[in-house]
């Protein structure tokens, strides 16, 4: 009877362990991202008080003077290639620690408040709180400053981790209008972001993973191939714009977002898509849309000695 | 994104221009919200007040005796070959001559003798450099102007020192005749063709101090070339203007260079980062409205300047 008893005991405990480490994998492995996004507010609100001179007007007061044609850092502050090829599962983890969300901090003068919400995807290149995005996402900044003039209600840019954890961004260093990418500084807040390592040119055929935030949907993983590499030199302009076309998915809201080779390194960013209609005047009867990204070359060309 | 971007923005023009017109037919009891008329009408009220603001701006402009228009030709990148073309224009005056582009007075004289046709001047390169030259002759003083949308820079402001050689030789272009003169500047050699058949003096650029008008400069290379292609004249209702700019910007003249490629590299490539800014509010009102992001020399990938 004993003996019985306690092998009741002990299956009821395990069932209930069972059940514990089910409920801790949940949280584990389901995020409420939007929760996090909300949380992100405060977290702004506490570093404007904290440091009143880091908001947008200091980035655009500063910004002619921080933006370089050439240069933003040594190559050594790069990530160099993992050359180990990772499991999708693996790969996703790994991706997860430098994939980012961008985002804005606005105050509504109608409401009296003031909300931060994502705009956008950005990935980590650099501990120090370097990263690379879209210039379009950034482009209103750059020209306001260029123009000296103020964007009522906007108060801050930042990114976010997949923890929660919020950067505000402090300056933007270099910017490409022609190929739509900029590298932007964040401030780290005494932590260290985990960059993703740099490949190099992928060719068609490639396998790549794409991990960004379409539509509001955060830390979002699809895959696909390289599928084209283009360079269009502008005739108009003598400029050259450098596409790698890839079949991965994604969206609005994906700008600026990570895209990585089997090995987990960063091969380019999201940029745009262009989609092809049967019946183009009135955009009806969708066949396909072209997914283009930005070429991580074109990264790596402000890093050097 | 950017598709989807330019979707949202048509969504959202749709959206402005069809919550008026469903209000007007809510009000108007189902009749048609905006007929040719009415559009016609706000047309026309929208070019009067624009012709308002003209003449006020231009109130105390100098007008212009003739303009001597010109083809630019600039082999701008050697390494892929590609030759930029823009029409200029010198405005000539007794006291003062004004190199400009020649597009926005162009392009609005072609669509006056064309009115109602969605074409375009087939005459025109259609490229638009907002940079302007004052030259005063007697004193010798150029000034160099540039127009980034509202912003108005003054880059130089010194009294012209070029020191011309002018030779025996002699040429026609068109009808009139020309001097050939000669000038090392800025390491090119250059080639002037001038004439004293037209009155008082001009020239391109600041490829001024002969004592007539120059018709056509080209460097040795004809890498950098002004073609003459004729006179303009002024007509009723829209004569030829000389305007110093009334202020000069607050902006740094030392951020000039990346403010101009930051603007017009931002604007070059069929997006219209510009506009979706909300940077163009500041300058509600302002007039002349030739403030639109250049898409001139300036937003080229020059690997071979003017100036060497």
């Amino acid at each position: 009877m004993f003996r019985f008893t306690a092998k009741l005991l002990l299956a009821v405990i395990a069932v209930a362990v069972t059940l514990q480490v089910s409920a801790a994998d949940r949280d584990k492995y389901f995020h409420d991202y939007p929760r996090m996004l909300q949380g992100a507010s405060a977290k702004l609100r506490d570093y404007m008080q904290t440091h009143p001179g880091n908001d947008i007007d200091s980035v655009r007061r500063h910004l002619l003077a921080t933006l370089s044609d050439t240069r933003v850092a040594s190559r050594s502050a790069l990530t160099p290639p993992r050359k180990k090829k990772l499991t999708p599962e693996k790969l996703y983890e790994e991706a997860m620690k430098s994939s980012l969300v961008f985002g804005k901090m606005h105050f509504h003068p109608q409401f009296g408040v003031d909300t931060a919400y994502s705009t956008a995807s950005a990935v980590a290149l650099t501990p120090d709180g370097i990263c690379a995005t879209n210039y379009h996402v950034v482009s209103d900044i750059v020209i306001n400053a260029a123009l000296d003039n103020q964007e009522k209600g906007d108060m801050m840019r930042f990114v976010m981790d997949s923890q929660g954890r919020v950067y505000p961004m402090t300056a933007v260093l270099a910017i490409d209008p022609v190929n739509d990418m900029a590298i932007i500084k964040v401030d780290p807040c005494g932590d260290k972001l985990s960059p993703a390592p740099v490949g190099d040119i992928v060719t068609p055929g490639t396998k790549v993973f794409c991990l960004a935030n379409p539509s509001m949907t955060y830390f979002h993983f699809t895959d696909g191939m390289v599928s084209n590499c283009i360079r269009k030199l502008k005739p108009r302009t003598g400029h050259t714009e450098y596409i790698l076309e890839i079949t991965a998915d994604y969206g609005k809201g994906a700008s600026g977002g990570p895209i990585y080779d089997e090995c987990g390194n960063l091969v380019s960013i999201v940029s745009s898509t262009v989609s092809v209609y049967a019946d183009d005047d009135n955009y009806r009867d969708f066949q396909m849309a072209f997914k283009q990204t930005i070429p991580v070359f074109l990264i790596k060309d402000y890093f050097n000695d | 994104m950017t598709q989807i971007r330019k979707t949202i923005a048509a969504a959202v023009l749709a959206l402005s221009f069809a919550t008026p017109a469903v209000f007007a037919q809510h009000q108007q009891g189902g009749g048609q919200p905006h007929s040719q008329a009415d559009r016609q009408a706000r047309y026309n009220e929208m070019l009067a007040r624009m012709q308002e603001e003209s003449r006020a701006y231009y109130a105390d402009a100098d007008t212009a005796e003739y303009g001597v228009r010109y083809r630019m030709k600039y082999l701008y990148n050697k390494a892929n070959n590609l030759t930029f073309a823009e029409d200029r224009v010198v405005l000539i005056h007794p006291r003062v001559a004004l190199d400009m582009s020649y597009e926005s007075i162009g392009e609005t004289r072609w669509r006056n003798a064309n009115p109602g046709s969605n074409a375009a001047d087939p005459g025109l390169a259609y490229h638009l450099t907002p940079s302007y030259y004052f030259f005063y002759p007697e004193s010798g003083r150029t000034v160099n102007t540039y127009r980034v949308i509202g912003e108005e820079f003054k880059l130089s402001d010194t009294v012209c020192d070029n020191n011309w050689t002018i030779t025996d030789e002699e040429m026609k272009i068109g009808v009139y005749n020309c001097r050939k003169a000669t000038l090392t500047k800025d390491g090119r050699d250059w080639t002037a063709w001038f004439t004293t058949d037209l009155p008082h003096r001009g020239a391109p650029r600041n490829f001024n101090g002969l004592p007539g008008v120059v018709l056509q400069v080209t460097d040795a290379d004809k890498e950098v070339c002004w073609y003459f292609n004729g006179l303009v004249e002024n007509l009723e209702n829209d004569v030829l203007h000389i305007k110093f700019p009334e202020r000069f910007t607050s902006i740094p003249v030392e951020n000039f260079g990346k403010v101009v490629r930051i603007i017009a590299v931002s604007d070059a490539h069929g997006q219209s980062y510009v506009q979706q800014s909300g940077a163009m509010s500041k300058y509600k009102g302002f007039y002349p409205e030739k403030f639109r992001p250049s898409t001139g020399i300036d937003a080229c990938n020059i690997d071979n300047p003017i100036e060497r």
